[in-house]
């Protein structure tokens, strides 16, 4: 056969199209990033692939950020404010893999009433190895430490395991906590998405102008790689820097609306009550409360839930019987005390048959029909009951 | 039952009109199996398991796979069916694990939903179910939880090339635990592998090779083929390595008897014989209602459906016991659900009858069944053997029957019975070094890891290495290639077809909108143009939309009588030739080309008289393949030539016509592909050679070994023609041999005399 190479150059005649192209003058590349070549201003170099920039922005002591801090430090997470790291990174893949790697790695703090933001920046892919032991040098990966992040769990902490496993290196602990799990139970239902970015503008109200996509990223490194253009660059670190920033304000945020939950706009007002009532339970259960009286469903249900479980059933039973007929995880807990507190097998019954034709979940609908067996069994044994609702 | 089928055989064997169809009756006595003791130094916990299984001893092919293992050697076993095969690989693997359970195992099967397929993992754990070593399924359905854990504690992991590829290879890291201990490859049905899906499958081995020595293991690989003609050739052609091959075969077989049947001629002119779907219901009903259990292996799902329909049919008279006999029909498309019960009957006995596809040929244990039917021979001598095998699992007697139909194939193999039972199956060929193939996996393999400057990955990446460096896909600094892309490259690439660009046809008929098939592009534009006939289960839709941009095809029920046939232009061009040799007819050239095709037209033909009525106009884009051709040039020196030369000029083009089609039909006899695989070409004066010549090309871009197979075995090919149209009843051409003659496109006198005399001549013959 052959040699490749000759079958090569009758095929490109052919193979037109079939991959994207770069356009003509940014392909192959013939420069060399040395151990002289210039970077940005503010960075030092600290390998010879690698530069490392920080930066201290006091808070404004108007403000109440320190205070949302040690709150949230407080309240989500019981660990010292000081002992916290926001962490983010900038990859040369969108889909993760053997072949992504982290070319920008930014952690910041609060200390001394400001914030401490270091980045970290790979000039060119072999001196990754480099550029991760000048991490495991700065960053005090440890478990005494927790590592705020977005999306970390399943994206950067995974990706930062393996480039160090590649390199044959120890992956260091990097104790986790994901904001994006908390941003997702709270806003969820009344986001378009929860990217970082649609949390900034519609829950931080914090616009950037000029900002670059997250998914041009790659695309921005790869131009430097080949001609060493810095101008996008920039912008790919004033873009990371931004996102830990937001980080820190998304994380403070938190820290005020769990020490004072309020009704937002935008803002899933059971489930940051049902948060709350797990991290500040006093609170959470106040502010639970007054949803039920709004008429929150979710809200009506836990607080009747545990009125019953603390020995309050009548006023569990206040709460919950104008919507019985409307939300069927009220309507279970009234059937649950209707069957077992009050014995009234018949009002249980109507109950339960009313919802029996209604839209529900397959095993939902299992488990009333199985209520609903046992309840008929037991009024065959019981004498008229005392009618105790009216449609 | 063996006395049942002893007497339905001697009730054959007097049927007169019965042996008039019969071109061999073969009988392969019973064999006592050969038995080797339990190795001496097997794990007690495994020796315990086995014996609770009731093996006390095993099969000297077994012994000897654990030996070869145990060795440290790489094995390819090459076995029938049901001659215990998965123990040959379980056996050493198990033992290893149980030795030191931090060892870790891959097995790799060819079915696609793997997680749907119990059976494969049934298989396995026969034997593991009963040992502590945990083996888990890992395929595209395994739930992300599961996933982990399978990673972190699965020491056998069962899995597929398309997962390993798209799945475990990119994300080694995660599997640095697995990797880091792997010790064994199993690779079953390594015959699978073979064209386009082989082509891949030798890369992704490539691939998994260098993430192992990155880890620093090279594991023992072990094989499993089923009787082809170049096992070793085509399992070192996947792996990359020396294999040591194991033939024999240590396990006890029942009396066999191997029928080969020639449905009767209806009409002697036009060669027409008795169709194979009938035939073949009218001899299983004989077996069934003598209590007989029968399968019927049909060629496709539509005849699968008709011959049970028909079984049913006969067998429902209510005045006999007859109607209790219950058959089933299998085949893909069914709900695993309803396979497990096909299946779970025939085991139990409460099914006596089914008529399945090739669907239930790997692998599925379905019992003792005493007859095998096989409505039409399987594409390939190996599967036609995997299929007679189905009957007589046991130890019992047992009898195959081949039904041949009318195609060129089948009239070959029933009329020539000693290629069938000469042991001379079709040879896989692959082609690892597919320009298109060994790009995508080359890309896949710098993702997984930077590829050093004078890494080798199968042949010299470097040209094509330097021509991603161009298109910015990596990037070289330090001598190394690191991957500088932000897409996931394993992604694009399917390892089983020619392109993810398949046409949904969907069908529209008052206001439906219902998937009812796919096709890939090229095929696309030559059945599904715009106002083209289609045949789909038996029922004809008309096309009214081909959409190539959204890749889509609507079709309405109707009901007319004619089909359609495309008239396609073909234009090719040669791009490098690499290959020349003359051998006793032709000058053989095999290189690169290039296809231009294009319907221009379609013909409207009348069923049953074949007539044409009517032509339509069509204006679709070129499709245009680059792909490796093997050209017959019948140069002016050649034997081949000379003869043609003397030929008149109408003569010339139903010479090359009728060679063309019957060396492209017998084709698949030596090289493992189906006729579809192949394109074949008929130039009477060539641009390129400025002489006459045959193209036969491979239709997956690139190829796939088929035209280096087609020149290895074309000696062969045009003597299994020749005797094909010389031994064919027929008086002026068939189906069965060079094609029905062609009222439209006349030749002055009969076409058959025609080649007849063409390859008396070419042959060194006297004149038929």
């Amino acid at each position: 056969m052959m040699d490749l190479r000759t079958r090569l150059e009758a095929l490109r005649q052919v193979m037109k199209g079939r991959e994207e192209r770069v356009p003509e003058a940014s392909r192959r590349t013939t420069r060399s990033l040395s151990e002289d070549s210039p970077f940005l201003e503010g960075w030092e170099r600290t390998g010879r692939y690698t530069f490392r920039r920080e930066e201290r922005i006091p808070l404004d002591p108007e403000s109440n950020l320190l205070k949302d801090l040690q709150d949230g430090a407080k309240y989500v997470l019981s660990f010292p404010l000081e002992r916290l790291y926001w962490f983010d990174t900038e990859t040369t893949g969108l889909s993760g893999g053997a072949g992504t790697m982290i070319f920008l790695f930014g952690v910041s703090r609060v200390v001394d009433a400001r914030i401490e933001v270091q980045q970290f920046f790979l000039t060119d892919f072999p001196g990754e190895e480099e550029f991760l032991k000048s991490l495991l040098d700065s960053v005090p990966f440890s478990r005494d430490t927790r590592f705020l992040s977005y999306n970390g769990s399943a994206y950067d902490a995974p990706l930062l395991k393996t480039r160090f496993l590649l390199q044959r290196l120890d992956p260091p602990a990097i104790p986790q906590v994901d904001l994006l799990y908390l941003v997702r139970r709270l806003w969820k239902k009344s986001l378009p998405d929860c990217s970082l970015g649609t949390v900034e503008r519609f829950v931080l109200d914090r616009e950037r102008t000029a900002d670059l996509p997250g998914r041009m990223i790659p695309l921005v490194y790869f131009e430097y790689l080949r001609s060493g253009t810095l101008d996008g660059i920039r912008q790919v670190i004033q873009h990371h820097r931004d996102d830990l920033l937001s980080l820190i304000y998304l994380f403070a945020l938190l820290g005020s609306l769990i020490r004072e939950p309020s009704i937002q706009k935008g803002l899933d007002a059971a489930a940051l009550g049902l948060l709350v009532a797990m991290l500040n339970p006093a609170k959470g259960w106040e502010f639970l409360e007054e949803l039920a009286r709004k008429g929150d469903p979710v809200a009506i249900e836990r607080v009747s839930k545990r009125c019953r479980r603390q020995g309050k059933a009548e006023e569990g039973q206040r709460i919950r019987i104008p919507y019985v007929w409307d939300f069927f995880p009220v309507a279970l807990e009234e059937l649950k005390h209707l069957e077992h507190v009050k014995k009234d097998y018949k009002g249980a019954l109507e109950l339960a048959r009313f919802w029996l034709n209604r839209d529900l979940s397959p095993s939902d609908r299992a488990d009333l029909q199985r209520r609903i067996e046992r309840l008929r069994k037991k009024t065959r044994s019981q004498l008229p009951p005392v009618r105790l609702i009216d449609r | 039952m063996s006395e049942d089928v002893r007497s339905v055989l001697q009730e054959l064997q007097a049927d007169s009109s019965f042996q008039d169809c019969v071109t061999r009756w073969e009988r392969l006595p019973s064999r006592e199996g050969v038995y080797a003791d339990l190795p001496s130094d097997l794990h007690p916990t495994l020796r315990g398991a086995l014996e609770g299984l009731g093996i006390s001893r095993l099969y000297s092919h077994q012994e000897k796979a654990y030996r070869i293992v145990r060795g440290g050697k790489h094995l390819l076993i090459v076995t029938p069916t049901a001659s215990g095969k998965t123990l040959c690989y379980n056996l050493p693997v198990l033992q290893s694990l149980l030795e030191d359970p931090g060892k870790r195992a891959l097995y790799l099967f060819p079915t696609k939903a793997l997680s749907q397929d119990q059976q494969v993992a049934l298989n396995v754990s026969i034997l593991t179910g009963m040992l502590p070593v945990k083996v888990m399924t890992y395929d595209g359905d395994t739930p992300a939880s599961v996933r982990t854990s399978a990673r972190e504690t699965g020491q056998i992991i069962i899995s597929n090339p398309d997962m390993l590829h798209s799945g475990i290879l990119p994300n080694h890291p995660k599997w640095i635990k697995f990797f880091r201990a792997l010790s064994f490859v199993v690779i079953d049905e390594i015959h699978i592998y073979r064209g386009v899906f082989g082509s891949h499958m030798a890369n992704v081995i490539r691939r998994l090779k260098r993430i192992c020595s990155f880890y620093g293991v090279s594991p023992i690989f072990i094989c499993a083929s089923a009787t082809i003609g170049n096992p070793l050739e085509l399992g070192s052609r996947i792996l990359e390595e020396p294999l040591e091959i194991l033939t024999e075969n240590g396990a006890p077989r029942g009396e066999k008897h191997i029928i080969l049947y020639n449905p009767p001629l209806v009409d002697r002119v036009q060669g027409i014989r008795r169709g194979v779907v009938l035939e073949s219901e009218r001899l299983a009903l004989r077996f069934l209602k003598a209590g007989i259990k029968t399968i019927v292996f049909a060629r496709s799902r539509i005849h699968t459906e008709l011959i049970a329909t028909y079984i049913r049919e006969r067998l429902a008279n209510v005045y006999t016991d007859n109607h209790r006999i219950r058959v089933e029909s299998y085949r893909g498309g069914y709900l695993p659900l309803e396979r497990r019960a096909i299946e779970e009957g025939l085991r139990n006995g409460t099914v006596q009858g089914v008529v399945a596809t090739n669907a239930l040929e790997l692998g599925i244990d379905i019992g003792g069944l005493d007859v095998a039917i096989l409505a039409g021979f399987p594409p390939s001598i190996a599967s036609a053997w995997q299929q007679a095998g189905r009957a007589g699992r046991r130890e019992t007697l047992s009898l195959a029957i081949l039904v041949a139909s009318s195609s060129p194939l089948d009239q070959f193999m029933v009329k020539n019975p000693d290629y069938f039972f000469g042991r001379n199956p079709e040879e896989g060929f692959l082609d690892p070094e597919n320009p298109y193939i060994y790009t995508d996996h080359l890309r896949c393999t710098v993702f997984e890891l930077p590829f050093r400057e004078q890494e080798a990955f199968g042949k010299d990446a470097k040209p094509i290495l330097d021509q991603l460096e161009e298109m910015g896909t990596v990037r070289r600094t330090q001598e190394t290639y690191y991957w500088s892309d932000r897409s996931y490259p394993a992604e694009g690439v399917s390892l089983r077809s020619a392109s993810s660009e398949n046409v949904v046809i969907v069908d529209v008929t008052g206001g439906r909108n219902r998937v009812i098939g796919e096709m890939d592009r090229p095929s696309a534009k030559e059945l599904l143009f715009p106002n083209a006939v289609y045949l789909h289960r038996g029922l004809q839709y008309m096309v009214r939309l081909l959409d190539m941009e959204q890749k889509r095809a609507e079709v309405e029920e109707v009901e007319v009588n004619y089909y359609t046939d495309a008239i396609v232009k073909r234009d090719l061009k040669v791009l490098l030739l690499d290959e020349e040799t003359e051998d006793a007819f032709f000058r053989i050239v095999v290189g690169d080309i290039l296809v231009r095709s294009q319907v221009t037209k379609f013909k409207k033909i009348r069923f049953n008289s074949h007539e044409t009525i009517g032509y339509g106009d069509l204006s679709l884009p070129e499709e245009e393949m680059h792909t490796r051709a093997c050209v017959l040039v019948f140069g002016k020196q050649t034997r081949a030539g000379r003869i043609f030369q003397t030929r008149k000029e109408e003569e010339k083009t139903q010479i090359l016509l009728s060679l063309g089609r019957v060396y492209h039909q017998i084709a698949p006899f030596y090289i493992l592909c189906e006729p579809r695989d192949l394109g074949v070409s008929e130039r009477l004066r060539d641009p390129h050679f400025g002489e006459p010549a045959l193209y036969f090309f491979d239709q997956y871009p690139g190829g796939t070994g088929l035209a280096e197979g087609f020149r290895r075995h074309v000696e062969k090919i045009h003597s299994a023609s020749s005797r094909l149209i010389r031994s064919c009843p027929c008086a002026e051409g068939c189906p069965s041999c060079i094609g029905p003659r062609d009222p439209q496109r006349e030749v002055t006198g009969n076409p058959k005399q025609v080649i007849l005399r063409f390859l008396a001549e070419l042959d060194g013959m006297r004149e038929v």
